[in-house]
């Protein structure tokens, strides 16, 4: 399902049918189901949707860092650099996690470890793939926390991350991310729990790196906003299927599934005021039991017997553009 | 699902009902509380279900081994032993009881005051805890029993003493988590006197991770009990408790083993299951677990 | 003061002391969290707070609904001076007013069914019987958009906007004339959230009632107010009629977050030019010399780390706290590399 532009060297992951399930106390969530998504080199892409819609387990399933035992990759595979990431044995995929792929969480604080120096850290980092001597690491850890736009990182390098600011330790998760120089960077809402001006500046960081380095960067966010600002290509998730994908300008312009349309009619704008906001009847479906036919149905404003009952693929609707909604199809043109 | 129901406020039957369904999930717990509801119906009705009468001697036939009538055998002085386990839970429920409601009931108001208040009263109160705690507890008690002399009475008070201060503890660390909660905001912004949050929002919230250490304090002040009578600091032969059959089963535990066996075996389990029940009540009690 | 307005704040000023030693207190430094600031809450409308953390927004909603004693300036409510009238004293203000949180999950009580939580205010306010109140409570799950079975609920059985739902219900059960709404949008999904804005904004035109509504998110502020207030730092540093300090702000710093406001539009994104504020926010135990901002500010000179500047109306109803406004807006003060 690719569109034609694409080169198809130039992909870089390619995320095929995947399907990854959580065991809980309630029942099988089916959090990831049936999910295809790819990035080329030196493209940012993004992976947006509400909470629980599966944009964090589908991340995770990318890295295989699925909470054990309870979640499973059940079907589909993850190539990465045409290598299927869902057959490698633990070992070979040990020397791919923060080498070839590295990933920053929403919570800098908590994946930062507390009685460590931030510099030991990063140097931490980098010799666990590339055994080098101390102070050359220490060294690359001081260029790399210059590089996240710490100056001071000679200063920084020497603090206990309770030390630093929160916009600081997510600076230092990145560099820590940069450490083996990755082709992919996955950065899972790096800049939720940060003020305005702090996320600008973090933004700026990771527009930069792939500027500078050609990385490419998996942006999972709820923020609709930083996908405008930063992503190239975007999918949209909702209860564990991707719903949309388009390049970003288009998406914004032409939202082909009703999901995405309303999302985008519910955010305040800053530009203009107070038309009254469109809401999205009802509640996130619970991934244990989705509706049948479209999963969006319950909630959907245009929704025909059709939707109710047959369960739509992702329809072609522009270049590059896709959507998964019976809307496109004859049969529901046709219905009264 | 509740169905509707008017009069909102009072802490309602079905709720009592939703925590035993909830209790009754785990296989554990469920064994925790037959058991102890079991030994509370035991301890009750000892003087009719106890085959024997506890202190009557039969010498001729002292330290006899299991055999019918006397299911559990005789101990030392010729007395049916399963007739003194029974009446002995008596003593121990009572103990256990009376040790940890009063620890309890001190411990609340002492750890919320504490904890809601701050500055010196928390100062004050919080340093006489530390100076309980900071004796061994079992080594207190015996202090205690050896100036103001053995009787199951004192027994409670000199536990009650070394055992307030835990319970005092985590009400306060509890009070002071909740006190910053919203929800205690929003009472007060509603113009709620400090009585009531503390009765009404930070105590029932506070209570809760309590209960386990009250069950396993259950457990405990039985198992304290048992020791300090052990010592012949406790109650007072021939008053049968557990704690007093272990002593003197101790000189016969070669010749008649069943003595120590079957009091330390009742200890034991006794002991085990106020901690499962403590376990299960502790999710059980959770509404957010409640489905 | 005119009759419109219901409330009054002036000179407000709110230092928390750092403490050392455990006997013997001594004040080793002060949070100055709120520093001399002054606004109008006006009937039935809305004042936005906007500003980052450690700007003081917070401490403003709890020092207006006394959760807080000032340490010095004034706060009237309805025209009767409320700053140093003691608890007892405070009844009137609290059945007046009411609050909604941050977070849906920790603002009921867990352990309270949904009708005991809207009750309480009721119940504290001596409102009326058991049967009037449970009623009242009917009325109220009304009002915000759930049902009458929901009453015999707990909090864990419904979702976050759903519960931000019963804290709204809970802040009208005494049909107040003012809210608190401490970010009550934020911890939510986005359109989850629109459900919410709408809400309050229904309520607002149904009741009358005024909120003082405080929020990081631009976008919410500028939606839901009619004035504005952008805190920085303890001080208020904009502050006027919500379209215009969004469409012609004159501080540097509101100039700056309103060029890197993530908007969900990738033609405005790529069209402007982020003014992006150097280093971090610094902290309100020792605020920076004359101006807070100068430190971040991209037209800082000298004489800003010097002066401190005075709040000054610039245009009507509109107020700014900067000393070169002027020559910023005349293009005779440009931003320094």
């Amino acid at each position: 399902m690719k569109g034609p532009i694409l080169n198809r060297n130039e992909v870089l992951l390619e995320v095929k049918n995947l399907r990854t399930y959580i065991e809980t106390g309630a029942g099988l969530v089916r959090a990831v189901d049936d999910v295809s998504f790819d990035v080329c080199r030196g493209e940012i892409v993004g992976l947006v949707g509400e909470s629980g819609c599966g944009k964090t387990m589908a991340a995770l399933s990318v890295m295989r860092l699925l909470p054990e035992p309870y979640g499973k990759i059940v079907g589909g595979s993850v190539y990465f650099e045409g290598q299927d990431l869902t057959k490698l044995p633990e070992e070979e995929m040990r020397k791919i996690r923060g080498n070839k792929i590295s990933i920053i969480f929403q919570d800098p604080l908590t994946a930062l470890n507390p009685i460590m120096k931030v510099g030991d850290q990063i140097v931490e980092a980098i010799v666990s793939h590339h055994p080098i001597d101390e102070s050359a690491a220490w060294q690359r850890a001081i260029n790399l926390l210059q590089s996240v736009g710490i100056p001071d990182g000679k200063v920084i390098a020497e603090q206990y991350p309770f030390r630093i600011s929160g916009g600081m330790r997510q600076r230092v998760m990145i560099a820590i991310a940069l450490a083996c120089n990755p082709t992919l960077l996955i950065a899972d809402e790096p800049t939720t729990n940060l003020d305005v001006s702090i996320q600008a500046q973090i933004l700026e960081v990771i527009s930069d790196i792939r500027r500078r380095t050609g990385t490419s960067i998996l942006l999972i966010t709820h923020n609709l906003g930083l996908v405008a600002w930063l992503c190239d290509r975007v999918f949209v998730m909702y209860a564990g299927k991707i719903v949309e994908q388009a390049p970003t300008e288009e998406l914004f312009a032409n939202p082909a599934h009703p999901y995405t349309e309303l999302l985008l009619k519910s955010i305040p704008k800053l530009e203009s005021s107070k038309e009254k906001l469109e809401t999205i009847e009802g509640e996130v479906p619970n991934l244990i039991r989705v509706p049948p036919g479209c999963r969006f149905h319950p909630r959907c404003p245009y929704v025909k017997e059709v939707c109710k009952k047959v369960e739509p693929t992702l329809f072609n609707v522009n270049v590059e553009h896709y959507a998964r909604c019976l809307k496109h199809t004859a049969e529901y043109r046709l219905e009264q | 699902m509740q169905t509707e129901k008017e009069g909102a406020g009072e802490a309602s039957a079905s709720e009592v009902k939703t925590v035993l369904r909830n209790l009754r999930r785990s296989r554990t717990a469920t064994f925790g509380l037959t058991y102890v509801v079991g030994l509370v119906i035991v301890a009750i009705l000892a003087p009719v279900i106890s085959p024997f009468d506890p202190y009557a001697q039969n010498l001729l036939n002292r330290l006899q081994p299991p055999a019918f009538p006397h299911l559990l055998g005789l101990d030392d002085f010729g007395r049916d032993v399963l007739s003194r386990l029974i009446h002995g839970a008596t003593v121990s429920m009572q103990v256990g009881l009376e040790v940890v409601l009063l620890s309890l009931l001190i411990g609340v108001v002492v750890g919320a005051i504490s904890g809601y208040y701050g500055g010196w009263v928390d100062m004050v109160c919080m340093r006489l805890a530390d100076i309980f705690l900071a004796f061994p507890s079992l080594v207190l008690a015996i202090g205690i029993m050896a100036v103001i002399g053995p009787s199951i009475f004192n027994v409670v008070l000199s536990l009650v003493v070394v055992s307030w201060p835990y319970y005092a503890r985590v009400i306060r660390s509890q009070t002071i988590t909740l006190k910053e909660m919203d929800f205690v905001t929003a009472a007060k912004a509603m113009g709620a006197s400090g009585k009531r949050i503390l009765l009404t929002h930070i105590i029932p919230n506070a209570i809760p991770p309590v209960i386990i250490l009250a069950t396993l304090g259950m457990g405990s002040a039985i198992l304290a009990e048992a020791g300090l009578s052990f010592l012949g600091l406790g109650v007072n032969p021939p008053t049968p408790s557990w704690g007093v059959m272990v002593a003197s089963g101790r000189d016969y535990i070669l010749q008649a083993p069943h003595i120590v066996i079957s009091s330390g075996l009742v200890i034991t389990i006794t002991v085990l299951a106020f901690n499962l029940l403590g376990d299960g009540l502790r999710d059980a009690l959770d509404p957010r677990l409640r489905i | 003061m005119t009759e419109s307005v219901l409330v009054e704040v002036k000179n407000l000023v709110k230092h928390f002391p750092i403490t050392k030693g455990i006997i013997f207190k001594k004040n080793v430094a002060s949070i100055r969290a709120v520093d001399d600031i002054s606004f109008e809450v006006e009937r039935g409308k809305t004042l936005g707070l906007v500003g980052e953390s450690g700007s003081g927004k917070s401490t403003t909603g709890r020092l207006i609904l006394r959760l807080l004693d000032p340490t010095s300036g004034t706060i009237k409510f309805d025209g009767s001076d409320i700053t140093n009238l003691p608890e007892d004293g405070l009844k009137d203000l609290r059945r007046r007013t009411g609050i909604v949180f941050q977070d849906p999950y920790s603002s009921l009580d867990p352990r309270k069914r949904v009708v005991d939580i809207i009750a309480e205010p009721l119940v504290i306010a001596k409102w009326g019987g058991r049967r009037k109140i449970v009623e009242r409570v009917y009325e109220l799950l009304g009002l915000v958009g759930l049902r009458r079975e929901d009453a015999y609920k707990y909090p864990h059985q419904f979702s976050g906007g759903q519960r931000q739902r019963i804290a709204v219900a809970r802040a009208l059960a005494l049909s107040p004339d003012l809210i608190v709404a401490d970010e009550p949008v934020s911890a939510l999904d986005v359109s989850v959230q629109a459900k919410i804005i709408n809400l309050f904004s229904t309520i607002q035109k149904e009741l009358g009632v005024a909120y003082l509504f405080i929020s990081h998110d631009l976008s919410v502020v500028r939606y839901i107010s009619d004035k504005v207030a952008v805190m920085y730092l303890g001080k208020i540093v904009e502050y006027g009629p919500s379209d215009v300090i969004f469409e012609e702000p004159l501080h540097p710093y509101t100039k700056s977050l309103l060029t890197v406001v993530p908007v969900p539009n990738p033609k405005v994104m790529r069209s402007r030019r982020p003014t992006l504020l150097r280093g971090e926010i610094p902290s309100p135990i020792n605020p920076p010399s004359g101006c807070r901002f100068h430190t971040r500010c991209p037209y800082a000179i000298k004489t800003c780390s010097e002066e401190e500047p005075q709040i000054t109306q610039a245009k009507p109803n509109h107020y700014v706290l900067c000393l070169f406004w002027k020559e910023i807006e005349e293009g005779t003060l440009t931003p320094q590399n």
